[in-house]
């Protein structure tokens, strides 16, 4: 396999596709400053002082339940700090960590270091800034603490050390490169890869406020197919909905829409009739299904 | 950094296929960079188009290989064959570091026994090719261009609190 496969994107921005994804995010506002100025930061100060002084190894971790946008939030930071950058350019790198792991013995290693210190290098090699994505990190730094030889062959721990490896490089090698990581699994990420973020964000589900925006935000983008929907997104009971929503991903927020629709036969037909009964509705009938759903987890999956 | 690609020779390809492969290795790499014209590459290396084949097919780039240099740049490339050939995994991808090479690049060869006398007449047709014993390490960039600000501080401040 070509470790260029593994590169999912590599496109430099502004790029008018991801325009919309820093935005479309409903989060508190810090959690937005912190990341886009974390990322600044590490540019500034990488690109004037020797690792030795900075001790920045250029790495951000997104960490929070899922569906809460933190994969849209690490790929729109590129275009936010495009217009920040002495190019007024940068570059988003998505990589895909499931395709690093081999069966094949030794391979994974492989893969993980011709990938992190060589083809991502030779992609960032005209020095714009770049922000390297690795979506749910957890697949690729497996806490070797917590994982048995004998159910995890140690080609798993040798690729652990390869991305710790590659991450020590490119921190001094590499200061217009930064790694943002996103996880909803703290537990099950190695130590030193936790040990090396400069800065850990957490991103939670939204309060009601939060999901209150949710909402209108996604009915007014609807209501461009469906002008109805912009009136319904002005709706002042509108705020019981979110509050029924509050505490749940924003991705299950934004379905509660859809699932309001599917309701009736004459929303399925005509979107734009929806009401606010139909969405009072669904923001229970998901809230129980989330109950449920919690129930049966049990909390097994170790969010922080 | 240094860095090392291997190239397979006999019997996966032949030792003249091999060098197109080394010839467009060392230009998609150096001419990433603004300041290497496109093809000016392969047309230094065009006065070793003879010479080239019969180094690989002599073995003589197995061992210790051709040098490339640059500021920042110290990448080995070996020639194998036989065995050696069939077992390298190759790495063709354009090495990193070339998108700053500067005109000041040159290919050391290694010393090639019975085809020395010839290759060292072949260098002197550029000042990109030598027969001397490589730097160990690449030579540092130059400091204006390390230290170069990648940030725009009036951008910063328009961000406001």
């Amino acid at each position: 396999m070509d470790v260029s496969e593994l590169v999912k994107t590599e496109c430099k921005m502004p790029d008018s596709r991801y325009a919309g994804l820093w935005d479309s995010i409903v989060v508190d506002v810090s959690i937005k400053n912190r990341l886009l100025r974390s990322a600044a930061l590490s540019f500034r100060l990488r690109a004037d002082l020797p690792f030795e002084v900075t001790a920045l190894h250029g790495l951000t971790i997104l960490y929070g339940p899922p569906g809460t946008g933190k994969t849209t939030l690490a790929r729109g930071l590129a275009h936010q700090l495009a217009p920040l950058t002495t190019q007024r350019s940068a570059r988003l790198i998505e990589i895909n960590p499931h395709g690093l792991m081999s069966a094949e013995h030794g391979q994974s290693q492989r893969r993980v270091t011709e990938l992190l210190t060589d083809y991502v290098p030779s992609l960032v090699d005209d020095g714009i800034p770049t922000v390297v994505l690795l979506d749910e990190v957890e697949s690729m730094v497996v806490a070797r603490s917590q994982a048995s030889l004998a159910a995890n062959p140690a080609d798993v721990h040798r690729a652990t050390d390869a991305v710790l490896t590659a991450i020590d490089s490119n921190a001094s090698s590499l200061p217009h490169l930064v790694f943002v990581a996103t996880t909803n699994f703290t537990g099950a990420i190695d130590e030193a890869f936790l040990s090396r973020a400069d800065v850990a964000i957490c991103v939670p589900t939204p309060d009601a406020a939060g999901a209150l925006a949710i909402l209108k935000t996604t009915l007014n983008a609807m209501s461009e197919s469906f002008a109805p929907l912009a009136k319904l997104a002005q709706n002042p009971a509108l705020k019981q909905v979110a509050s029924a929503l509050a505490g749940m991903d924003g991705r299950r927020i934004r379905k509660t829409i859809s699932e309001a629709m599917l309701g009736r036969i004459e929303t399925v037909i005509e979107p734009g009739v929806l009401t606010i009964d139909d969405l009072l509705s669904a923001a229970q009938l998901v809230k129980q299904s989330a109950h449920i759903t919690q129930s049966n987890l049990g909390g097994r999956n170790g969010a922080h | 950094m240094e860095r090392t690609r291997l190239i397979a020779a006999a019997p996966v390809r032949s030792a003249s296929e091999a060098w197109q492969v080394l010839t467009t290795l060392l230009s998609d790499t150096l001419e990433r960079g603004s300041s290497i014209p496109t093809g000016s590459v392969a047309a230094v290396l065009a006065n070793l188009n003879g010479l080239g084949p019969a180094l690989i097919a002599g073995g003589h780039l197995e061992s210790k290989g051709i040098v490339l240099v640059d500021e920042g740049l110290h990448l080995t490339i070996r020639v194998l064959t036989a065995d050696a050939a069939l077992d390298v995994e190759e790495n063709l991808n354009p090495v990193p570091g070339g998108a700053s090479a500067t005109d000041g690049w040159t290919i050391y060869f290694p010393p090639a026994g019975p085809l020395d006398k010839a290759l060292s007449s072949a260098v002197k047709s550029s000042p990109h090719l030598s027969t001397a014993e490589p730097p160990a390490s690449a030579p540092a960039q130059r400091s204006e261009r390390a230290a170069k600000s990648l940030i725009d501080v009036d951008a910063l401040r328009g961000l406001g609190n």
